[in-house]
């Protein structure tokens, strides 16, 4: 088991050195002079100069490349040349929000989706599982900004439940905080909620046609343990797939949620910045996002490993 | 004479399908007694392991399947138990062996672990007395090194392993009947051989009745007391071994026992097989069900349906002809 991570740790590392050239890239394949982008049509040669000199682009490019991987590594992302204030600290200040938001609504679309895809698939035909599936396709087809807005109009605005928008953080009280979250944790749930439902469903039916839950039936295990540990365990696999996908979609898919809830988060920190042309930290949230997906796919891939056996031996 | 352990009479199961019921088993009676291997053969699709498990009750009894009649054990009817009183049955006093071992056995528990299951489930014991149990198991089904096997995954043991495990399983409980169905179509010769002489040994060191379902005739004969012939959800002809094999009655009995290929046969030689095929459970022939590929079906045969008859003190048969051989002899 240890050698199987060990492996899957190791297989991260190329990945996460193309995924840095390519981002390093992306600023030297954009037509133009990113100094001179930058500062705009009415800047002076000299100024440009000075800002290529300041960003060290008159070095050679793998020099640079060099330079600002050396920086990542020391945590050094650059200083904002909109605010002067450095990229580490903006970042630092603006992921509290979006990693709050990202678990609260993770949490909202397992807690629902997983107990809700499984009864279904128990019974099939029956009018939960119509309803299982309705609420799954609404969720599908429901872009987050509509549900948001719905959202708000009936417990924002008419029921007064929670807050239309604003965030408060959690040195405010977990109440507040979470009051605050509520509606766009489940704005941003929902779709994932309806995705995760669909697959436990789909894999659960599977799982409960196969041969060896017959089997378990045979040998008198109870109909509760037969859902809850044989076939749980088997549709792990496709339930961490989907939750996966769901944690990505939850860090990195959240602005358009964030702009109208207005939550000061990642998404809108580079909402902003791109209106901004604030360059380096756009590269910087860009690299994490990427990162954060390589990372993840890794944490997958090794919780693979761990419910299923037969993956461990390749 | 042993004792009779389950009494299956009139046991009918219907299917819900988009098409209405259908009756996949039509009136099946038989008993099983202490201590006998009883065979149940006939063509895919003739309602052998519809039978077996109706027995259990595994079918989903809201949406797929409808059972009449009676399957008693212990003087107890088992369609009168609740889902929980048949829990208490299933696996501890009647158990059964699947065809497949590497899709029956979960792939994410350990073959130990699932042996340990059954005991834990119907035995009020320690999860370390369940765990020597289940080592001592795994050596009395043949299987070297059990403490070792024990913490493997089904997937790293090979086909006859799997069996094993699958009978280790079955027989943790000490069942009083034990179901295989198919237990070694989907093993290689010298392995089914293995696995058969297995189960006979079980058969006698745990006094259980054994219903073998196969379709390998020449298994049936080596290993079993008793036989049932089966053809389209009914039995068709039942008896001992030695009677069905030497003086079959039914035509559809003597086919089978025609089809088995024979070693002194000439090469090039066509194997013999019986003419057409099972029709499908929605076009039940009328009169008998064998009577369009029955070489000597007469005219009573396709209109009046045959009642399975005791022709002696052991044999019975669902035929107007053996009927009337019977009278005259």
């Amino acid at each position: 088991m240890i050698k199987f991570i060990g492996k899957r740790i190791l297989s991260v590392l190329p990945v996460l050195l193309v995924v840095s050239v390519v981002i390093f890239s992306l600023v030297h394949l954009v037509p133009g002079d990113p100094a001179a982008a930058m500062l705009g049509d009415l800047a002076t040669e000299q100024d440009i100069a000075a800002l290529r000199a300041r960003m060290g682009l008159d070095r050679p490019l793998a020099q640079q490349y060099f330079i600002w991987v050396g920086n990542l590594l020391r945590g050094d992302f650059g200083v904002s040349v909109v605010n002067n204030e450095t990229v580490a600290s903006m970042i630092f200040s603006h992921i509290k929000p979006t990693i709050s938001l990202a678990i609260y609504s993770l949490c909202i679309a397992a807690c629902i989706a997983v107990p809700m895809g499984m009864v279904a698939a128990r019974n099939k035909g029956s009018a939960a599982d119509h309803g299982v599936t309705a609420v799954s396709l609404a969720g599908i087809s429901l872009p987050s900004f509509l549900l948001g807005l719905f959202l708000m109009l009936l417990f924002g605005v008419k029921l007064r439940w929670f807050p239309v928008s604003g965030y408060k953080g959690l040195e405010e009280g977990l109440g507040a905080h979470l009051k605050s979250l509520t509606l766009p944790a489940v704005a941003l749930g929902f779709m994932n909620a309806a995705l995760m439902m669909r697959m436990t469903r789909a894999s659960m039916l599977e799982v409960l046609g196969s041969d060896y839950i017959k089997m378990a039936r045979a040998k008198g295990v109870r109909e509760f343990s037969l859902m809850a540990k044989h076939a749980f365990k088997n549709t792990l696999v496709t339930l961490i797939t989907v939750f996966g996908q769901s944690v990505i979609q939850a860090l990195s898919g959240a602005a358009v949620v964030e702009s109208m809830f207005a939550i000061p988060g990642l998404g809108q920190l580079m909402v902003n910045s791109i209106g901004r042309r604030d360059y380096y930290v756009i590269q910087t949230i860009v690299l994490l996002i990427a990162v954060f997906n390589v990372l993840v796919n890794m944490v997958v891939d090794i919780l693979y490993g761990c419910v299923d056996p037969r993956v461990r031996v390749n | 004479m042993a004792e009779r352990i389950l009494e299956v009479d009139n046991l009918c199961t219907q299917f819900k399908t988009e098409r209405g019921l259908l009756k996949a088993i039509d009136g099946v009676s038989f008993e099983v007694y202490r201590g006998e291997m009883l065979g149940i053969v006939g063509e895919s699709g003739c309602g052998k392991s519809v039978t077996s498990q109706s027995i259990l009750r595994l079918y989903d009894e809201k949406n797929l399947a409808v059972y009449s009649g009676q399957v008693r054990f212990e003087g107890q009817n088992l369609f009168d138990l609740s889902q929980k009183e048949m829990q208490k049955i299933r696996g501890a006093r009647i158990s059964m062996v699947f065809q497949d071992a590497l899709s029956s056995l979960n792939p994410v528990f350990t073959v130990g672990n699932q042996i340990m299951e059954a005991l834990m489930i119907h035995q009020n014991i320690s999860k370390k007395d369940a765990r020597e149990k289940a080592v001592k198991m795994l050596g009395m089904v043949g299987i070297p090194d059990p403490e070792g096997r024990f913490f493997q995954y089904p997937f790293e043991l090979s086909g006859g392993m799997r069996q094993r495990v699958m009978i280790a399983v079955a027989l943790a409980c000490r069942p009083d009947i034990l179901i295989a169905d198919e237990p070694t179509t989907a093993l290689d010769v010298t392995i089914q051989a293995q696995i058969m002489d297995l189960m006979v040994e079980m058969n006698r060191k745990l006094d259980m009745g054994v219903m073998l379902i196969t379709h390998d005739l020449a298994v049936v004969a080596e290993t079993c007391h008793r036989v049932l012939v089966m053809y389209l959800g009914q039995i068709v002809e039942e008896g001992l071994v030695e009677d069905i094999f030497d003086r079959p009655l039914h035509p559809y009995t003597k086919g089978l026992i025609a089809s088995i290929p024979k070693l002194d046969s000439q090469k090039g030689e066509k194997l013999h097989q019986i003419k057409g095929t099972v029709p499908v459970l929605g076009k039940v022939p009328e009169g008998c069900r064998f009577a369009p590929r029955c070489p000597y079906a007469g005219a009573e045969c396709r209109t009046k349906a045959p009642e399975l008859k005791k022709v002696n003190e052991s044999q019975k048969v669902r035929c107007h002809l053996a009927d009337r051989r019977a009278d005259r002899g």
